[in-house]
């Protein structure tokens, strides 16, 4: 979602900050993997979708947002 | 895409679950807050472990065993603990005293009754530090546990409140609406009066939107469906009102800045609004309303934004 290299997020941190408002959790998988098991709280946004759905789904750009998929790329 | 603190947890899913960390599962959310009065859930999360008991088992334990090792090292000569001057002695009462010390120094009160000689000297003094620092977490624990309580039931409150509003607000605008559209019906007031009073309600009725558009694209802010369901009733019928009144006015009045941007606005965010685009899987019912309000968005004929 950014242009640069994106910066990591330990699963320690992730841990820590599952129950943080301000941290947005975003799953990239498509929605069939969401159903089947994901980070508690995580929100579905497949990648697929990224271009047209990621203003609406995060409308801050400037909010701290944690993205995941299925296994390291 | 303008995002600049994005973060990707490399290990994915597979690392998680690896790990043995929960997950969710199913195409809905967990419940993540306590119902309120009012049916609404509020903008809560459960507050994650924070027992102290740990803490304390491991203070009590620590204060026990070290009692237990001074009346130990009382046995080497010149060390061990003195009460009035004289060195304790190897009995169980003795161990009882020593355990007492030990208490004494967890404590950091040092009545003064019984003193460490020795070796005993450094190991009180650790002990001292090692206690004071594990009471110190504690408190720090107790106290942020309940500011987080606090922070919990004041965003329940304002998020109660908030949804309050937005009910009573679609109504009033729905009212003005109506009101507005048998003045156009009638003729009884210039167009331009009329106008004013439609880009004002539009402006109130956008704003209302966007608040609901936020309760459905944040399942963690989500209310409760019966809550929801009412919400979603008003916003269908303010846009079915919307819509029947814009038929009133030319197409030339519409072309009116502010009228335009905020029907730009409500086309584009009713159009995201419905029961398989939204980031949480509802009730029929709910996706029912949600594919209604949809439906009516691209009625009004507005482009999106």
């Amino acid at each position: 979602m950014t242009d640069a290299a994106v910066p990591q997020i330990s699963r320690e941190e992730l841990v820590s900050r599952l129950y943080d408002p301000a941290l947005t959790i975003v799953n990239v998988l498509p929605r069939a993997a969401w159903e089947e098991a994901r980070i508690p709280r995580s929100l579905s946004l497949p990648l697929a979708e990224l271009p047209r759905r990621a203003a609406t789904v995060l409308p801050e750009k400037r909010a701290d947002v944690a993205v995941y998929c299925a296994s390291p790329t | 895409m303008g995002y600049v603190r994005v973060r990707d947890f490399d290990g994915g899913i597979a690392e998680w679950t690896g790990a043995g960390l929960p997950v969710e599962k199913g195409d809905a959310p967990a419940p993540a807050a306590v119902p309120s009065a009012a049916g609404s859930r509020a903008p809560e999360a459960p507050l994650p472990s924070r027992g102290v008991a740990p803490l304390l088992s491991a203070w009590l334990a620590i204060n026990l065993a070290l009692g237990l090792v001074y009346w130990l090292i009382s046995y080497l000569p010149g060390h061990g603990l003195r009460e009035q001057g004289l060195p304790l002695g190897h009995g169980a009462a003795e161990l009882l005293e020593a355990v007492y010390f030990s208490f004494v120094t967890g404590l950091s009160i040092g009545f003064g009754d019984i003193v460490p000689v020795g070796l005993v000297r450094v190991l009180a003094v650790l002990q001292g530090a090692a206690c004071l620092l594990i009471f110190g977490v504690i408190i720090s624990k107790l106290v942020s546990r309940r500011q987080d309580e606090l922070i919990a039931e004041i965003h329940r409150i304002a998020f109660e409140d908030r949804l309050g509003r937005v009910r009573t607000n679609l109504h009033l605008v729905v009212k003005e609406i109506q009101e507005i559209a048998e003045l156009c019906r009638d003729g009884s007031a210039p167009s331009s009066a009329v106008v004013t009073r439609i880009e004002s309600a539009a402006a109130i009725f956008a704003g209302e939107l966007r608040a609901v558009h936020d309760l459905l694209y944040r399942p963690q802010t989500a209310p409760g469906e019966d809550v929801l369901e009412s919400i979603l009733a008003h916003l269908d019928g303010g846009l079915r009102e919307f819509g029947s009144l814009l038929a009133c006015i030319a197409p030339d009045r519409r072309d009116s800045a502010a009228l335009a941007t905020n029907l730009r606005t409500i086309a584009g965010l009713a159009e995201e609004i419905c029961g398989d685009c939204v980031p949480r899987e509802h009730a029929p019912d709910l996706k029912l309303w949600m594919d209604r309000i949809q439906g009516r968005a691209r009625g009004l004929g507005v482009a999106r934004v």
